[in-house]
């Protein structure tokens, strides 16, 4: 039996069973890296973009493909994390476009709508590069193009196998890949999630190994995991403590209010009135609210004025265990105003208790494994209210998500001045907080934030994963290495040497004068006492002072300037 | 005309010599430390400058008190009793009580001694900005001006003497209440140095960050370009905490890179050192009228 037609519930079984099929490959993608160092998140990202848009898919009867692909798109792009979200998000918003007014799918309305997928995908990068994500789908698309099959066996069967051709092939394109003997993980990625669409359509169902329970129709909401309950936490005798973890979309209605023209503020403000940990995001039709109150009830009716509910959960806080929600509900987020407002994106206690000290007003948690979604900016933007937003990305993974979601929130709130400063490490964020006078008019800040970002070099020491056959290095699996940020410049077996082969090799240590020392979770007294010594040894013009970052990957990061 | 003392505190920071050559009395202040009071002597005869800066490196904290009345009261009864006028030209009062307690103490002197003058004069600054200022109105008195010409005049041109200098540590200053300065200026900065001026008023104020010590005596000299008038044929004066090589290498920029006509380099006296803390430079030169105001 060929399959000629997609519908709206077809196509929903294959993408999530292309989420399934991406998670279950989740580990493997994370590995593929280009570098020796488990920065590889790229799975990862792929699978809470892909999460993002099967949360908003998944518990309704999908009639029309158009519809659902809309949906699908939006959900996607606000779960959208890393460079490899980002164009994920944008190729189904391309594809979602290229489906427009379509009930059902054929093959060739498959393949236009793909290729509009690629086209957007492509348009999201600035300088987009080939040997990537981008070329696997591009050239998948060049094939069925050109296709004349009716059956989506076929098309899959053709897509499929040049796209897996097309991902053996990225090393030639990108020598970056060859040096490291990987193929590329965005692309990767992409195979996996189209893989398991094929599989559906075929009528073969996946064991969802890793389910976080969201692709079985069981969760949804801000991407939170579904919270432990433990009953004995409330009982008959228990008073109310933190009241109701509310969340909930809105589909709001022409009936009832010009959509258009709806302000999200006006829910905003009565929220402020009865809650708190308030998250409030429009996009288009659609209202996503996540609140903390004693009184929800107020809430479903006072927002039932505007539309209609397409999903609700609500959860007495006093019974969830889920660490995550606990902390959200003690933090009590506080409004900031303020002329100038900065973001910065950095995880772990150190790391954020430190740059809150130096000027950061919130954290959006962020780094090597865990890039922040669009939605974790818009909630931050939400949470500030002031007339320039900065916000320092910490990490080159983080500079497009940061910038989508500049242009998402610009979009809504007219008036507010958001600017990505290109900070694209921790070290450079931490230059840049560190030279501005927050006193100073958001121009200056910006453009002190700059002049001290030029002038920065970033050091990062970690251990290798693998062995890897560089040009110059040939690293073992174990040694240290030390990394500007794009290459190994050191490599040794002692942590200290390849701190000292790095500093040797950064370009123009001579004319520096000031070091940043941001020990990891793994450095001990002793190992700071050891680099404090081959630091005064080796390079006694340099100032050097520590900080506790705490991090986990790098065993240091340096801010050599 | 009657004769005048110039009368200078602690804190301007004018050696012995110095003094003698310009005729130039001065007021002391006393410092605390670890409970027993010294008089601030800008000759360091109670405790040398490196043992008193050490104390500092050590973590001791210092307290300054301000020229106490009975010190005035001394000095005024005293040039009162050899006729004497007195041009006293004191610690900025942003910074020091000294001034008003010497206007108070002046009032009832010259009530008692009608026919005397003692005019007190606000600097407006320190160290060698106070100091600058009394070397002026030796050199006016010498002219044969009148004290109250010399007083018009101090007060005219006082905020023209600038400052710029840089600490090793901000948290000396932030204790002892002597800046405006942001939040973003402190902080477990590594290496970041405030540039500081004096303001108007005659508070410190970090106007801005420099990255390392070398970047920090850049900022310096590129400000004592952009406020210094005739460089070329004025004396810049750099006083310092405690720190040889740090002032010589500042000396050498500062002459390089300004073409002034000398450099003159000495120490920060007791007062102001216990403020700032070791490791402080700090440049005068006489330009453009300071008028702002910091605003943290």
């Amino acid at each position: 039996m060929s399959i000629t037609h997609l519908d709206g519930e077809a196509l929903k079984e294959a993408l999530v069973s292309g989420l399934i099929n991406l998670r279950n490959h989740k580990g493997e993608v994370d590995s593929l890296n280009v570098f020796p160092v488990p920065d590889g998140d790229t799975g990862t990202n792929m699978v809470m973009t892909m999460e993002g848009g099967i949360q908003v898919i998944a518990q309704d009867y999908q009639e029309r493909v158009e519809d659902l692909l809309k949906k699908f798109a939006r959900g996607v792009l606000l779960g959208a994390r890393g460079n490899s979200g980002v164009i994920l998000s944008q190729f189904f918003k391309g594809f979602a476009l290229g489906a427009e007014g379509k009930k059902t799918l054929t093959t060739s309305e498959f393949s236009t709508a793909f290729g509009r997928g690629v086209e957007k995908a492509y348009e999201s990068v600035i300088t987009p590069t080939e040997g990537t994500m981008l070329t696997v789908m591009r050239e998948g698309f060049e094939v069925i193009r050109d296709l004349s099959v009716t059956d989506f066996a076929e098309l899959f069967a053709a897509l499929m196998d040049e796209m897996r051709a097309s991902l053996a092939r990225t090393p030639d394109l990108l020598a970056v890949l060859k040096e490291a003997g990987v193929i590329d993980s965005g692309g990767a990625g992409f195979v996996y999630v189209f893989e398991g669409m094929e599989k559906a359509l075929l009528g073969e169902a996946l064991d969802d190994a890793g389910a976080g329970g969201l692709a079985g129709g069981a969760g949804f909401g801000a991407g939170h995991a579904p919270a432990k309950i433990d009953p004995a936490a409330f009982n008959a005798d228990s008073e109310l403590e933190y009241g109701y973890c509310t969340e909930f979309i809105l589909q709001l209605q022409n009936a009832k209010v010009d959509i258009a023209a709806f302000d999200i503020n006006t829910i905003i403000g009565y929220l402020e009135s009865v809650g708190d940990s308030i998250v409030a995001v429009k996009d288009d039709d659609l209202v996503k609210v996540h609140v903390h109150s004693f009184k929800p009830g107020d809430i479903l009716n006072y927002c039932q004025q505007f539309g209609e509910y397409i999903s609700l959960k609500i959860e007495n806080m006093s019974l969830q265990h889920n660490e995550t929600l606990i902390v959200k509900g003690e933090e009590k987020p506080e409004m900031i105003r303020k002329e100038t407002a900065i973001i910065a994106c950095v995880s772990g206690r150190g790391l954020e208790k430190y740059f809150r000290e130096i000027g950061a007003d919130v954290i959006v948690k962020g780094g090597q494994t865990s890039n922040p979604s669009t939605e974790d900016f818009v909630e931050a933007f939400h949470r500030i209210d002031a007339q320039t937003i900065i916000i320092l990305p910490c990490n080159s993974n983080i500079v497009i998500a940061a910038e989508q979601a500049a242009k998402v929130y610009g979009g809504d709130v007219p008036g507010v001045r958001i600017e990505v400063v290109k900070a694209k490490s921790v070290a450079e964020g931490y230059s840049a907080l560190s030279m501005i006078d927050s006193s100073q008019s958001a121009d200056r800040i910006i453009s002190d934030m700059n002049g001290a970002i030029e002038n920065v070099s970033t050091g990062l020491i970690t251990k290798a994963i693998r062995d890897v056959d560089y040009t110059e290095l040939a690293v073992k699996e174990g040694d240290y290495i030390g990394l500007d940020g794009d290459e190994v410049l050191s490599d040794s077996p002692n942590l200290i040497e390849a701190c000292r082969g790095l500093l040797e090799k950064t370009a123009g240590i001579e004319d520096k004068a000031v070091v940043a020392v941001f020990y990891g979770k793994s450095v001990d007294q002793e190992v700071r006492d050891a680099f404090e010594k081959m630091i005064t040894e080796h390079f006694p013009w340099l100032e050097y002072g520590f900080i506790d970052g705490g991090q986990d990957v790098y065993d240091f990061i340096l801010a050599i300037e | 005309m009657r004769e005048y003392l110039i009368l200078g505190d602690s804190t301007c920071d004018l050696n012995k010599e110095i003094r003698e050559q310009y005729d130039i009395d001065y007021v002391q202040m006393n410092y605390v430390l670890e409970g027993k009071e010294y008089p601030a002597s800008l000759d360091w005869e109670e405790m040398g400058v490196h043992e008193f800066y050490n104390a500092m490196r050590e973590g001791k904290r210092i307290t300054t008190t301000q020229v106490p009345a009975e010190t005035f009261l001394a000095k005024f009864n005293e040039c009162a009793e050899k006729g004497l006028d007195v041009l006293y030209v004191g610690c900025s009062s942003a910074l020091s009580g000294s001034v008003n307690t010497a206007n108070v103490v002046a009032k009832e002197v010259m009530e008692a001694h009608p026919e005397m003058k003692i005019s007190c004069v606000d600097a407006r600054n320190s160290s060698f900005g106070q100091g600058i200022q009394l070397m002026w109105a030796s050199d006016q008195k010498k002219a044969g001006k009148t004290i109250e010409e010399v007083t018009a005049f101090l007060e005219k041109h006082r905020n023209c003497v600038n400052q710029c200098g840089t600490v090793a540590d901000l948290s000396y200053l932030k204790r002892a209440g002597r800046v405006t300065a942001s939040s973003a200026f402190f902080g477990n900065l590594i290496g970041i140095k405030p540039i500081l001026i004096s303001d108007a008023n005659g508070q410190n104020f970090a106007i801005k960050k420099a990255k390392g010590a070398s970047n920090a005596k850049m900022e310096i000299v590129a400000y004592l370009n952009e406020v210094g008038k005739n460089l070329e044929k004025q004396t810049v004066y750099i006083s310092h905490a405690d720190d040889e090589k740090s002032v010589q290498t500042l000396a050498a920029m500062v002459k390089e890179g300004t073409g002034c006509k000398d450099v003159f380099t000495d120490y920060i006296g007791p007062i102001v050192g216990a403020s700032v803390g070791p490791g402080t430079v700090i440049a005068y030169c006489v330009g453009k009228e300071e008028t702002r105001v910091g605003e943290a």
